[in-house]
């Protein structure tokens, strides 16, 4: 409307469609580029390995040829072998046992294929009377005849066929007496020959061998696993020293296969995947989203099931292996070993996921069920205390290491008191170990069908000689010392304690001298009854309230006959600030 | 006359009134006649690119598509509009001030434009997704790391519907403030809101798609609403009044159920993919014959006083 | 600031961002060509008649290409640079907090804190559509077709931007930007907090008046609401007595249908002016709703 303005008539727009055509062929080359190159990372890894896995076949091979093979000698042996085939050649007896023998192999398949006719004829005969008999025809008795005559053609001619195949035998082997020498110097042979060929072919398989995706598909445990696309020397061996992690092969490999510390002989690939004891998404063909690791450590947003790190993944055996004795499994093992020393079941339970207990885990009712305790989601944790990088492992092991850090109290939050898991000091293996432990309560245990899982049978409870050792391993079974002192002594704190949020004040009772105020009977009612929820100092306070649980019927009369005559043991002569 | 005489006579139009041409013609001719022996040299003579052109020109096959020539000429630019399916929504002639960019930012044709791009790209994502819970998050995992091309069209898909509703409400926001929904042009506005409600409606429907976590809960928070309902939800107001119950109320129409499960998904699914993208082309063809039919695209009915009102027309733009 | 980054490098809250600058960008477009507008009819420049035309083809044809071609290339090199999000797969047993609509209904569900869920996810977005298709009814100012203009229809462009720009973008930032956990307001600079406890010190309006029966609460907000709308009758009176031309030109079917929309729009305003100055949580309470 502006009368000033330079009308549309006298813009020129080459420019910009100029400018513009030239950005949208750029976007273009942009967009095959990310197809095929970005987006495709493991193309690269292939091509490379393949290039590593040629050289290192031909080296050996040149090796081979070097050191073993001999022409010299072979040459010596095939005009040997020559010789022999001109005396065979030579030899009357020689070619008529030939002879003989196809003329066996003639009268033999002749008779083979009589029987197959005949027995066809028969299977008609038999069929159309089993017909006829159902359906209660006339023509029944007439097709019994015919079956009963085939029958007799048949067993004839079976006859003659087993006779022909024992003729065809005897003149194999007389070709064969002949023959001894020559086969004996062709084994020779073979010997260096077989290993050249199938270098030679295992050259060519590595060069044709076409760049894809590698996917494993396992139904049974619901996952696929495209972890072999980049890492593409994880099934073969003597790759364990690559530059690039992402050629090597996986450690164990190099054993024999019936060793155990060879993993994959005894998890295939096929029939496991990969994800399935590493986690991650075995989907992902992206670095980032498949191991569900930033650069600097920190989980990739969204991410459900990180990687687990190397020092926890022998929690991937504890899925399956009821018993973690076996070698590999140390890690777990003592994770297990801890967990029940530092008395976890005393407040924890860790049940199969459907609420049901499982032997030798019953625990209290204190604080929560640990059976999933590893899907505990990302969102869930509060990490304000926890010390990069913030992965669900490393909440664990921080707050196993020390509770009280990583959930401290925050009054201006509600939260008027530290967290009331008794801290115990752990060593740091320690605290890996029951990780690692703690990372193998899955829910995924549920759905790994029963066919994967090796059960050992029950543990029995070691035998105990005398009832103070056996007293004594009862108090550890059910974790009195939690809260009470690994050996009786007390020492962990109550943060609960009804009277405010004192630590000096609120300690966990110890056990000492129970001898002088309790009778065996007082000592198993107490013990029974529990001390029900101290009164929480604050209804909104802290969960889970630190309390004595029932016992009756938890801890079984014969059981409780030698605790007491432990606990009773139990002297000192230091005093905590509060005694039972 | 065949192509292949052409190439062969290095001319064409023979008896028409190209004269250079014939007399071409009329050389090969004599050369053919002069030497025999050299025939097969004549016959492999190339013929020049306007010749070729020429012909495709003059072919049936180019006169039943194209109506009108290149020229630069008043009937051509009429022609060029009329003369073509998708460009005959624009009138032939149109107000000097509404061409320029600044008056209607474009805004109803690139909607439009981002519309064809969801479509577009959208039918290459039904390729490979299943509407089926145990199916949906896996097959757009698929997308993204295995098919060729897919987490382009996956984004591509994804972005265009949110610059879509963008684009819709800054349509709607430039047709405000230029008043163009006045007289006569009312009915049309309410098409287009309308149109921008399904705009919306369409996007909601593919939003529970991918089945992601974002996609669950930003569905249910919209279920949520549909729960309270006056009188048609279970948790809206005479809701219970008038019978309803968790499994017979809106958001159970809605959702197919009573929680999001695959029933949810596929009736999303239909809605995203089949229904809504139909009604919403079919008013979008209404909306755009009104935008003809009520006087082209609205501009101002005022003119500069004085001075040079009317620029004469420029033979073609850029020269 | 943390959380506020967190939010706005989120891939779904790109299109917000953008929305943003267009929206301001357009609005700062349209204007200046409005006041420019303004000036030149004053100045006498330009008046009314038969406008001149040009040829679609090439004129328009080439800035619809354009337009395309600068559309496409935003849409591929957005698509090649951003992945589109994928989350965990969907889990009914875990709420995200805060569980977020699609940002473009954010508007509505930030209304949520104000009113009960029937009136932000159902009255109020029929109303907006409604309203909206009855616009050009309603406006039946002639001046303003077809031009970039402020001066001849200030009203109608004002309550527009209230509505568009102040309720419905505005409140999509709001929730976009500075809603956390629990649906906490954060200013952009504020920590999210997951632990974060507002004491809930709302009362309904009969409380102010100390009205407590059942009967008497019903009948106090009916009032109260009835009152609210009704005053568009004593406005109707008024400007009857006063022979208003407006009115006249108006009639009493479009008055009552301009008056109902433009006091629904100024309801929600007042409504959430009400909750931040007075903590109201109610002014109608029944058995059956609550406004």
């Amino acid at each position: 409307m502006n009368p000033m303005e330079k009308p549309v008539e006298q813009t020129s727009f080459r420019t910009h469609f100029l400018v513009l055509s030239l950005v949208l062929v750029a976007l273009t080359v942009w967009a095959l580029v990310d197809e095929f190159i970005l987006r495709r990372p493991w193309k690269g890894y292939q091509r490379t390995f393949k290039k590593i896995e040629h050289q290192k076949v031909s080296a050996d091979y040149q090796k081979f040829l070097r050191d073993v093979y001999d022409v010299k000698r072979l040459d010596q042996l095939k005009g040997q072998q020559r010789a022999e085939e001109g005396r065979l050649e030579q030899s009357k007896e020689y070619r008529e046992a030939l002879t003989a023998l196809k003329k066996a192999d003639v009268t033999l398949s002749d008779w083979v294929n009589r029987r197959r006719a005949v027995k066809s004829e028969y299977d008609e005969a038999a069929y159309e009377f089993t017909h006829a008999r159902m359906k209660k025809s006339s023509r029944m008795e007439f097709y019994r005849k015919e079956m009963a005559e085939q029958k007799k053609v048949l067993d004839e001619v079976t006859a003659k066929a087993a006779e022909a195949q024992s003729i065809r035998d005897t003149t194999k082997k007389t070709v064969d007496q002949h023959r001894m020498a020559w086969i004996t110097l062709k084994a020779e042979i073979d010997k260096w020959e077989l290993p050249k060929l199938d270098f030679e072919e295992r050259l060519v398989k590595i060069k044709s061998r076409p760049i894809q995706i590698q996917q494993v598909m396992v139904p049974a445990l619901g996952r696929i696993d495209r972890c072999l696309s980049c890492h593409v020397g994880i099934e073969k061996k003597g790759f364990g020293a690559e530059r690039d992690l992402v050629h090597r092969s996986h450690p164990g490999n190099e054993f024999p296969l019936d060793h155990p510390k060879n993993l994959l002989a005894h998890h295939p690939v096929d029939k496991f995947g990969c994800a399935v004891c590493h986690h991650g998404d075995g989907e992902s063909t992206k670095v980032k989203k498949a191991h569900g690791y930033e650069s600097n450590g920190e989980r990739v947003e969204h991410f459900s099931e990180p990687m687990i790190k190397k020092e926890f993944i022998q929690a991937a055996c504890a899925k399956c292996h009821e018993q973690t004795t076996k070698p590999g499994m140390e890690i777990v093992q003592k994770g297990k070993d801890a967990f029940k020393k530092f008395g976890c079941l005393a407040c924890h339970k860790v049940t199969n996921g459907w609420g049901e207990k499982i032997a030798g885990w019953e625990g209290g009712p204190v604080s929560v069920d640990l059976a999933e305790i590893a899907d505990k989601a990302h969102d869930e944790i509060d990490f304000s205390f926890v010390e990069a990088p913030h992965t669900w492992a490393e909440y664990v092991r921080q707050r196993l290491l020390d509770p009280q850090k990583v959930n401290p109290s925050r009054p201006e939050q509600g939260i008027p008191y530290d967290s009331p898991m008794p801290n115990h000091h752990l060593s740091k293996d320690e605290a890996v170990a029951i990780t690692t432990l703690l990372q193998a309560f899955t829910r995924e245990v549920k759905k790994i069908p029963e066919s994967y899982k090796v059960k050992n049978g029950k543990s029995a409870d070691p035998a105990a000689s005398g009832d103070l050792q056996a007293g004594r391993h009862v108090f550890v079974k059910y974790g009195c010392g939690a809260c009470h002192g690994l050996n009786g002594e007390g020492g962990q704190i109550n943060y609960n304690y009804e009277g405010g949020p004192t630590k000096e004040k609120a300690m966990m009772p110890h056990l000492q001298g129970l001898a002088d105020k309790y009778t065996d009977d007082e000592l198993v009612e107490r013990i029974e009854l529990g001390t029900q929820p101290e009164g929480k100092f604050d209804a909104n306070d802290v969960t889970p309230p630190l309390f004595m649980p029932r016992w009756k019927g938890v801890i079984k009369p014969e059981e409780f006959n030698v605790l007491v005559k432990y606990l009773k043991s139990i002297k000192g002569a230091k005093k905590t600030s509060d005694d039972w | 006359m065949g192509f292949a005489k052409v190439l062969r006579d290095g001319s064409v139009g023979k008896g028409e009134n190209d004269n250079k041409d014939d007399r071409d013609d009329r050389d090969d001719k004599e050369d053919r006649e002069d030497g025999e022996d050299q025939e097969e040299k004549t016959v492999i003579k190339i013929p020049k690119s306007e010749e070729i052109l020429k012909y495709i020109k003059e072919s049936d096959v180019y006169k039943s598509m194209f109506r009108h020539g290149y020229i630069d000429t008043p009937v051509n630019r009429v022609l060029a509009i009329t003369g073509n399916i998708w460009l005959h929504l624009h009138p032939a002639k149109i107000n000097r001030e509404a061409v320029r960019y600044r008056f209607t930012w474009g805004m109803g044709g690139i909607s439009f434009l981002i519309f064809l791009v969801t479509i577009v790209t959208g039918v290459v994502l039904m390729f490979y997704y299943r509407p089926v819970v145990e199916y949906a998050y896996k097959d757009i995992k698929y997308l993204e790391f295995d098919v060729a091309f897919g987490p382009l069209m996956r984004n591509m898909h994804r972005w265009a519907a949110h610059a879509m509703v963008i684009a819709v409400w800054l349509h709607m926001y430039r047709v405000f403030l230029t008043g163009s929904y006045k007289a006569p042009r009312q009915f049309n506005w309410g098409i287009g809101v309308v149109a921008l409600a399904l705009t919306m409606f369409l996007s909601y429907t593919g939003y529970l798609l991918p089945y992601d976590q974002l996609a669950y809960w930003a569905v249910t928070v919209g279920a949520n609403m549909a729960r309270a309902t006056p009188g048609l939800g279970h948790l809206g107001p005479f809701g219970p009044e008038m019978g309803m119950k968790p499994d017979n109320d809106m958001a159970f129409a809605l959702l197919g159920g009573t929680q999001i499960g695959s029933a949810t998904i596929l009736r999303f699914y239909v809605l995203h993919c089949m229904f809504v993208p139909i009604v919403l082309a079919l008013l979008l063809i209404v909306h755009f014959w009104r935008v003809r039919k009520d006087g082209g695209i609205s501009g101002p009915k005022v003119v500069p006083v004085g001075g040079a009102t009317n620029p004469p027309p420029v033979a073609a733009p850029g020269k | 600031m943390k959380h506020f980054f967190y939010i706005l490098g989120k891939p779904d809250n790109i299109p917000i961002a953008g929305m943003l600058v267009l929206v301001a960008f357009y609005t700062w477009y349209a204007f200046r060509q409005a006041f420019k507008n303004d000036r030149l009819m004053e100045a006498g420049l330009i008046k009314e008649g038969e406008p001149d035309r040009v040829h679609v083809f090439p004129y328009l044809v080439r800035i619809e290409m354009l337009a395309a071609m600068v559309t496409l290339a935003i849409l591929l090199f957005w698509s090649l640079g951003v992945d589109a999000p994928l989350e965990e797969i969907a889990n009914p047993s875990k709420t995200p907090n805060p569980s977020k609509a699609p940002w473009y209904f954010l508007g509505l569900q930030e209304l949520l804190v104000y009113f009960d869920p029937w009136i932000a996810g159902f009255l109020l977005p029929n109303i907006i559509i409604v309203g909206l298709i009855a616009i050009p009814y309603i406006d039946i100012n002639p001046k303003g077709s077809g031009y970039y203009s402020f001066k001849d229809r200030k009203f109608a462009i004002l309550t527009f931007l209230l509505g568009f720009l102040v309720l419905w973008v505005g409140m999509i930032f709001i929730g976009t930007f500075m809603r956390g956990p629990g649906w906490y307001f954060y200013m952009p600079w504020e920590e999210w907090d997951v632990h974060k406890v507002v004491a809930i010190t709302n009362v309904n309006l009969h409380e102010l008046f100390g009205i407590r029966s059942v009967w008497g609460q019903g009948i106090f907000g009916a009032v109260v609401v009835g009152g609210y709308f009704g005053s568009a009758v004593l406005h109707f009176g008024w400007l009857k007595m006063k022979k208003s031309e407006w009115l006249e030109r108006m009639g009493p079917i479009r008055y009552g249908t301009f008056m109902f929309l433009f006091l629904s729009l100024g309801g929600v305003v007042i409504k959430m002016i009400l909750r931040h100055t007075l903590n109201i949580k109610y002014v109608w309470v029944t058995p059956w709703f609550n406004v």
